[in-house]
């Protein structure tokens, strides 16, 4: 839920990445916490298990600026992606306004991307009220690069039918580890979220 | 991680120092909250597999906290409800035991036994 | 008889205490003495009076009421009348026994109203505290502090017996949790809680009735005795078999391989647009050349798993699920808002009570909460100009308000695609080439090289428009050029847009303007005259001034 201050002129923003294990949600936030070091101020704080599985959550606050006299903070979270963690998720996802779904191109992924899709709905709807349609939502194609590698991995329209055939969201191909679309991906979402909520305060 | 043998031990210990005193559920489970071995006494339901993964996160939590006190660890970590309280106890730097029980046994002396059956548990776990 | 004598004898030797020699002794001559005259229910009264009298005298000893003495002399004489006189009447027996029972009662109403003890709140507390904290914890240290609460207590009331009594209690069961420790029994910290209570109780309602405290006295006594016979029963084992539970997950099921068609996500919670069958939301592709580095591990984890069943056992009723309640929909401020924006529809009639909650909750402070419900709104053009500049890698040296990049020229504004940041490439199909994969291709470029070409035009768009209007100015040609003053007009007016919060600069501006129109207006007066000698040189000091501001100008 967005936080808007207007006395102090502040306003603050939760995106979460959400998707499948291992699909690369925390690889994203470690891509840009690595990049801009400078301009993100805070300690990223990651909970993860010994075999680096997020655990709880990947948080990374940032200020983006000023936009039009208010200060923007956005809050980065990912969520553990094992299907056992679903509990967990549903505690991170309290206050989200915008989500990137990361989804993972391999072929082996493909009904866990679906599976995580279609959960992350109904947790949306049944823990929060949230309808997943109504929400800022971007769509990430991660590990593209493995197109050239012998893994098979599945065809961008594949995954455009899969996962977005019904949202019609903005998608992006990446390749998380080496920042492909990682930060065009950040700005979108961002950028939507924010939209979503000009009418507020700006 | 445990072979059969120790599993075994471990449940008996469970099961006579902490069910048969009155706690109701007992979950032993790893940091990445794994179910290793789970208990009740029958009265009451409950998903473990949430609840691992909800308690290892918990415990991670707030032992990410404490080190931002200046703390290398919290030794209690309670959650009292109206009915029913849940206690965390670590066993080794894998390990969580779980406890929850009703008002009517009181925390000191779940933490007694907890305590005794942690010791023994370790025993076990060291012993291979 | 010898019996009887003895006894008077005995009672009469008391002066202001009994021992314990002579209490049991008196005891075991009162039982006989009982049991001799079982048949004379009178001499039983009596001997049951004189029984009572012993007993408060032998516990309280010197401290024993003034009359309870003369009260047993008188007694025991009564009692030696009656057994030394066997033909005396019923009726005289009776009232003898009437007359001490009166005496009797009175006797003990009066220890009875003896006042209250009065207790320190900070004993009470003190007591209190280490009870709680023997809750919480137990150990040496607790139980010690417990003990020495207890103790000065008991020491301080030990006159008063019912609440003697009670701590006795309260002390012994701490005693036996502190003995037993793990293996106390499980009641017995809720006992002592209990008894805890009972003591404040009296502490506390130093005027309640006697009765009333004895009742509460007695219930703890009971409960007392009943977890003594509990905790002397051995408690009776229950070996249940431990749950199975099998540490490893289950390895899941391979996905299906190939692109056979699958079920959509979300499909069966919203049917796909009407109309929009084949479309998809724009994807944008990743180029080949970003793919060389890639380390990816191969494979994904084994260690996902199906959710786990075993947990999931169909429950009898009465089994309660402690999970239901941790997600359920608890009301709170969030939720009223998530409500109030849910109803809040702008053609809908909805809109006033949604707007209602929301204008309530803004009017509690300036602090308000906001779930965004509208994905579709474009965003404004500051948000993308401050994104751009804080993922742009050029260091900043902060005060990014006053470096605020414009908007886009509003005639190339209409050619893009609502896209501020979009880069062509050059080898990168442009937007009219669609390939079956995507529309509105928008490459990606490594992020160290990616450079807004746009924007940077736009950088450069003010100073290049200052630079246009000098030009213009310069030649005066201008003035007799109406396209040409329409142009200028049209980049004053941008500028205007430009600096609209920057009043010094607006304030220049107006006086451009102002200048613009007095130089057209002396210009068509001296064509309309057009008379050489009436020309005069030019105004020196409009230009002066003109050139004052376009210096003001280039320096920014």
């Amino acid at each position: 839920m967005a936080l808007i201050n207007v006395k102090t002129r502040e306003v603050q923003i939760k995106i979460v990445y959400y998707g499948p294990g291992r699909g690369g949600k925390t690889t994203n936030l470690e891509y840009i916490n690595k990049t801009y070091t400078k301009q993100i101020k805070t300690k990223m704080v990651s909970l993860k298990t010994e075999g680096d599985r997020t655990l709880f959550f990947d948080f990374l606050p940032f200020d983006v600026g000023k936009i039009k006299g208010f200060d923007v903070t956005i809050q980065l979270y990912t969520v553990p992606g094992q299907v056992k963690y679903n509990a967990t998720r549903k505690l991170v996802l309290r206050g989200v306004d915008g989500i990137v779904f990361v989804a993972d191109v391999q072929k082996e992924q493909r009904k866990k991307n679906i599976e995580s899709l279609n959960q992350l709905y109904e947790n949306l709807d049944t823990t929060y009220k949230l309808d997943l349609f109504k929400l800022p939502l971007v769509m990430q194609y991660n590990k593209i690069d493995l197109k050239n590698s012998t893994i098979p991995v599945l065809p961008s329209s594949i995954m455009q039918k899969d996962l977005n055939s019904v949202l019609q969201v903005p998608a992006f191909e990446a390749s998380a580890l080496n920042g492909g679309n990682v930060i065009v991906t950040l700005k979108k979402i961002i950028s939507s979220t924010l939209a979503s909520i000009q009418d507020q305060i700006f | 991680m445990f072979n059969q043998k120790q599993l075994d031990a471990i449940d008996n210990e469970i099961q006579t120092n902490l069910i048969s005193a009155g706690i109701d559920h007992v979950l032993l489970v790893d940091m990445a909250g794994n179910t290793i071995a789970a208990h009740d006494n029958g009265k009451s339901s409950l998903d473990s597999t949430a609840f691992a993964a909800l308690a290892a996160g918990n415990y991670a939590a707030v032992d990410a906290m404490a080190k931002l006190v200046g703390e290398s660890e919290f030794s209690l970590l309670f959650h009292k409800g109206e009915k029913a309280s849940i206690n965390f106890s670590k066993i080794n730097e894998d390990t969580l035991l779980i406890t929850m029980f009703n008002k009517e046994i009181s925390l000191g002396l779940v933490r007694l036994k907890v305590s005794e059956t942690v010791d023994k548990i370790s025993t076990i776990l060291n012993s291979g | 008889m010898n019996s009887s004598s003895e006894l008077k004898k005995i009672i009469e030797s008391i002066n202001s205490s009994i021992s314990t020699q002579d209490s049991t002794a008196l005891y075991g001559l009162i039982a006989r003495l009982k049991d001799q005259n079982a048949t004379d229910p009178n001499a039983v009264s009596l001997l049951t009076m004189i029984q009572e009298l012993v007993k408060y005298i032998a516990a309280r000893g010197p401290k024993a009421h003034g009359d309870a003495q003369p009260l047993l002399v008188s007694l025991t004489e009564q009692f030696d009348q009656i057994v030394r006189n066997p033909e005396m009447e019923k009726e005289r027996g009776n009232q003898i026994v009437i007359q001490e029972k009166k005496k009797f009662i009175a006797l003990k109403n009066i220890i009875r109203s003896q006042p209250a003890p009065v207790i320190e709140t900070k004993d009470l507390n003190d007591l209190k505290a280490v009870i709680l904290a023997l809750e919480w914890e137990i150990s040496p240290d607790t139980v010690q502090k417990f003990e020495e609460a207890t103790k000065n207590l008991l020491f301080k009331l030990q006159d008063y017996k019912l609440y003697y009594v009670l701590l006795k209690i309260i002390l012994s069961t701490g005693n036996y949790i502190g003995a037993k420790k793990a293996s106390a029994n499980i009641d017995t910290i809720p006992f002592l809680r209990f008894s805890f209570d009972s003591f404040e109780q009296l502490a506390q309602n130093p005027g309640m009735a006697y009765q009333r405290k004895k009742e509460i006295l007695d219930t703890c006594i009971h409960k007392f005795r009943e977890l003594k016979q509990q905790i002397q029963l051995s408690p009776q084992h229950e070996h249940k078999m431990p749950s199975s539970v099998s540490t490893a997950d289950d390895v899941d099921s391979a996905p299906d391989s190939g692109e056979e068609p699958l079920e959509p996500a979300l499909s069966r919670f919203k049917s796909v647009p009407l109309g929009k069958t084949d479309k998809t939301g724009s994807l944008t592709p990743l180029p080949d050349h970003h793919h060389t580095d890639s380390a990816h591990p191969p494979g994904f984890d084994d260690d996902d798993s199906v959710p786990d069943q075993e947990g999931m056992d169909p429950e009898p009723e009465d089994r309660r699920d402690i999970m239901d309640d941790l997600f359920s929909g608890k009301e709170s401020p969030a939720d009223e808002l998530l409500d109030a924006i849910h109803l809040l529809d702008i053609n809908g009639g909805n809109q006033d009570k949604a707007q209602n909650i929301l204008d309530s909750r803004s009017q509690s402070g300036s602090l308000t909460n906001f779930t965004p419900t509208k994905r579709d709104n474009e965003p404004i053009p500051e948000i993308s100009t401050r994104l751009d500049e804080l993922f742009n890698l050029t260091p900043e040296t902060g005060n990014e308000e006053t470096f605020s990049v414009p908007a886009t020229d509003r005639t190339k504004k209409t050619e893009k695609n609502e896209k501020h940041s979009v880069i062509t490439a050059p080898d990168v199909p442009t937007e009219g080439s669609e390939d079956s994969q995507s529309s509105g291709v928008i490459p990606f470029h490594n992020e160290d090289e990616w450079v807004d070409e746009e924007n940077l035009k736009e950088n450069d768009g003010l100073f290049d428009t200052l630079n246009t209007l000098h030009t213009i100015f310069k030649d005066r040609a201008w003035m007799k050029d109406q396209q040409s003053i329409d142009s200028i007009e049209e980049k004053i007016s941008f500028l205007k847009t430009e600096w609209k919060d920057d009043r010094d600069k607006t304030s220049l501006l107006q006086i451009v303007t102002v200048l613009m129109d007095t130089t057209q207006n002396f210009d068509r007066n001296m064509d309309s005259q057009n008379d050489l000698s009436m020309m005069e040189p030019l105004p020196e000091k409009p230009m002066g001034i003109f050139g004052k501001i376009k210096n003001m100008f280039q320096k920014g």
